[in-house]
């Protein structure tokens, strides 16, 4: 058996990692949104709203991006409020959006092998593009960037990126070898998705988080 | 339990064997495992030779089993019993064990069925016979498993059919049913083995031991393994990680179930199946993944009589161009680079005689009319190249090839540049066979397909 650790407790256990995720603050009312929001993050923002029993947000249209400005912003609170009706959340977080290129980086722990790690293009289509690479922990920086570079997104690694569009392997790298030491560490998590993580030319970041934690039958 | 290499070594090498349930009835394993011990294969094979040292056969209902005296328990044995080979009903087998302990017996193979396999009585059974074998020290291998064979020593400790001859490659497999079909294929197609292990259930001692002792065994140059499970995965790749620098690993894994578990709606649990899982550990403790038997074999066979390469250059040469195209595509897929022949190579081809329309590139088509003069020029040639790492030869077969002779030249090339691998593809049966015979038995990989040369070659190349 196993349950999902909450957006709270999962953002500081990948922080305690050195796994960056993107300027956010979570709050539970309306006020502290008001709050929120008219301190000093930058546009454009994204607005989550987190369940407690942490599913898809994509598929339950509880994240929405591109918000511009403070009446935005607001807009979408109300909206996510809504669409949440009858779902318990544990808060709302507004997380400054990042513009990159997405990815999935996973874990699953394997009955014969223990610790695996994951890296695969493209956040929520990876299902349908199947094009990632696996490792048995631990990692270090060079097999990470293998790992990287063995999948199509190995385009946008080269000094001249894809298209003009560059992500940053080492920064990349860095992440895969700091998750794969927070779940080496940290035996009781069964499976992950940091789903997306979000490549720029300069870092990387974890932008979303689903960390399941094995509970005693 | 910790790898202890001289508890195999009881094993592998022992001066006594005692058969328990030993039976007159032909059909029985007790009976199997005695006439292999006996005749060296219950099968007649050219070249079986009965064990050297002492063989007791114990069942207290016999006096005599095949003609030898019978004693009724392993404490009636006179001397001391380094292995024991027990084939007596499930029920019983603790207590034989249990015998076995206190008459100071040093290994014991459990070939009995009916343990963990069978469901959680079974499980306890076998819990109690691992306890038993630890509490006297001894090496335990099985149960529910085929027994070992180790060639050098003229030991077949095992109820199979026919014993292998002594080679190079020692085969570690999870189902003895397989082993027994191996060593039948193996006699017919003159592949050896330096040991032959069944470990069943692996109560015990279990495949990465077998692996790791391996790592010292001077007649094992590398290692077939066939698996569907193991507890530690971690110590195998661990393991496999140090011994592969040496011993190259081969690795056939059955029950590979591509499809992920459905979890808790994360992504990578439905992502990541067990046997991607397989393949990520194998690479990262170089091990090679077969993708079947003959796969398995001619993959340990190649590595155990050429030496590995990391110069991926590879050249072709053919004397039929079909074949020679066909190569290069097998090769492209298994990321097998091809080397760009220079002018300079040409010109030097040119000089010594090639066909007028001969391909001028790599694959190098030497012509369908090419005598072995013509092959020599170019095996000579371009295997002392600096910028090719190896070669793969292929022949078809035309009135006036001369495989023999082909077969020679390329031995030749073999010995003067024994870093580079090198593949054949003779491609034929009858009429071919004298020439890949000759090319096997001086240790260069022969087929008859231009895929398998090229996923060998691949495997020599560290590719796969």
């Amino acid at each position: 058996m196993a349950e999902a650790l909450g957006y709270k407790q999962s953002l500081s256990l990948l922080e305690s990692y050195g796994i960056e995720t993107p300027v956010q603050v979570l709050v539970r009312t309306s006020e502290q949104f008001d709050y929120a929001i008219a301190d000093r993050m930058r546009y454009p923002l994204v607005v989550k709203a987190i369940p407690l029993d942490a599913g898809h947000k994509t598929e339950k249209q509880l994240v929405i991006t591109g918000l511009h400005s403070a009446k935005e912003a607001k807009q979408a609170f109300v909206t996510l409020t809504e669409r949440a009706q009858g779902v318990p959340l544990e808060c709302f977080a507004i997380q400054e959006q990042v513009k990159g290129i997405e990815f999935i980086v996973g874990s699953k722990k394997d009955d014969v092998f223990g610790q695996t790690i994951m890296f695969g293009m493209g956040g929520t289509y990876v299902e349908l593009t199947a094009d990632f690479s696996v490792r048995v922990c631990p990692l270090d920086a060079e097999h990470a960037k293998a790992m990287l570079l063995e999948t199509k997104a190995a385009a946008f690694f080269t000094s001249k990126g894809f298209r003009g569009i560059r992500a940053n392997l080492d920064a990349t790298a860095n992440l895969l070898v700091n998750a794969s030491r927070m779940i080496e560490e940290n035996p009781q998590i069964c499976e992950m998705d940091l789903n997306p993580v979000i490549a720029t030319a300069d870092s990387c970041y974890a932008v979303d988080a689903r960390i399941l934690i094995e509970t005693h039958k | 339990m910790a790898f202890d290499k001289k508890i195999i070594d009881q094993l592998v090498a022992p001066a006594s064997v005692a058969v328990i349930g030993a039976s007159t009835d032909p059909a029985s394993v007790g009976q199997g495992v005695l006439k292999s011990l006996l005749f060296g294969s219950v099968f007649e094979v050219g070249g079986a030779k009965p064990f050297r040292g002492k063989i007791y056969p114990v069942n207290p209902h016999h006096k005599e089993v095949l003609g030898k005296k019978c004693y009724p328990s392993v404490h009636d044995i006179p001397g001391p019993v380094d292995l024991a080979v027990v084939c007596v009903p499930a029920a019983v087998v603790l207590q034989v064990v249990r015998e076995c302990g206190q008459k100071k017996v040093k290994a014991v193979v459990v070939t009995t069925a009916g343990f963990a396999e069978t469901g959680p009585q079974g499980r306890l059974l076998q819990e109690q016979l691992v306890q038993e074998a630890d509490k006297y020290g001894m090496a335990l291998l099985g149960p529910n498993c085929l027994g070992i064979i180790r060639p050098a020593e003229s030991l077949n400790a095992s109820f199979a059919l026919a014993a292998p001859k002594d080679g190079e490659v020692a085969f570690i497999s999870q189902s003895g049913a397989l082993s027994d079909s191996v060593i039948d294929w193996a006699i017919e197609n003159r592949f050896k083995f330096s040991l032959l292990v069944s470990v069943g259930n692996s109560a015990q001692l279990d495949t990465t031991d077998f692996i790791e002792w391996c790592e010292t065994d001077p007649h094992t140059k590398a290692i077939a393994v066939y698996l569907e499970g193991l507890k530690d995965g971690r110590r195998f790749m661990q393991v496999c990680r140090r011994v592969s620098r040496t011993k190259p690993i081969v690795l056939l894994k059955a029950g590979r179930g591509a499809a992920g578990t459905k979890s808790a709606g994360a992504h990578t649990g439905a992502l990541v199946g067990a046997y991607r899982v397989w393949k990520a550990a194998c690479r990262q403790s170089g091990v090679v993944l077969a993708n079947d038997f003959e796969e398995m074999f001619e993959f340990a066979g190649g590595l155990a009589s050429q030496k590995r390469s990391s110069h991926n250059s590879i050249a072709i040469i053919t004397n039929g161009g079909g074949a020679g195209v066909l190569c290069a595509d097998y090769c492209e897929e298994n990321g097998i680079k091809l080397a760009e022949l220079t002018e300079d190579t040409l010109k030097t081809l040119e000089s010594k005689g090639m066909h007028k329309a001969y391909s001028r590139r790599n694959p190098l088509d030497l012509v369908g009319d090419a005598l072995p003069e013509r092959y020599k020029t170019a095996v000579d040639t371009l295997i002392s190249t600096e910028y090719i790492g190896g070669l793969i030869v292929i022949q078809t077969l035309q009135t006036m090839t001369d495989t023999v002779e082909d077969a020679k030249i390329v031995i030749e090339a073999k010995k003067r540049f024994p870093d580079k691998p090198i593949a054949c593809v003779f491609m034929g049966g009858r009429f071919t066979r004298p020439g890949s015979k000759l090319l096997v038995e001086h240790g260069i990989a022969e087929f008859n397909d231009p895929r398998r040369a090229a996923r060998t070659m691949a495997a020599l190349l560290g590719l796969l």
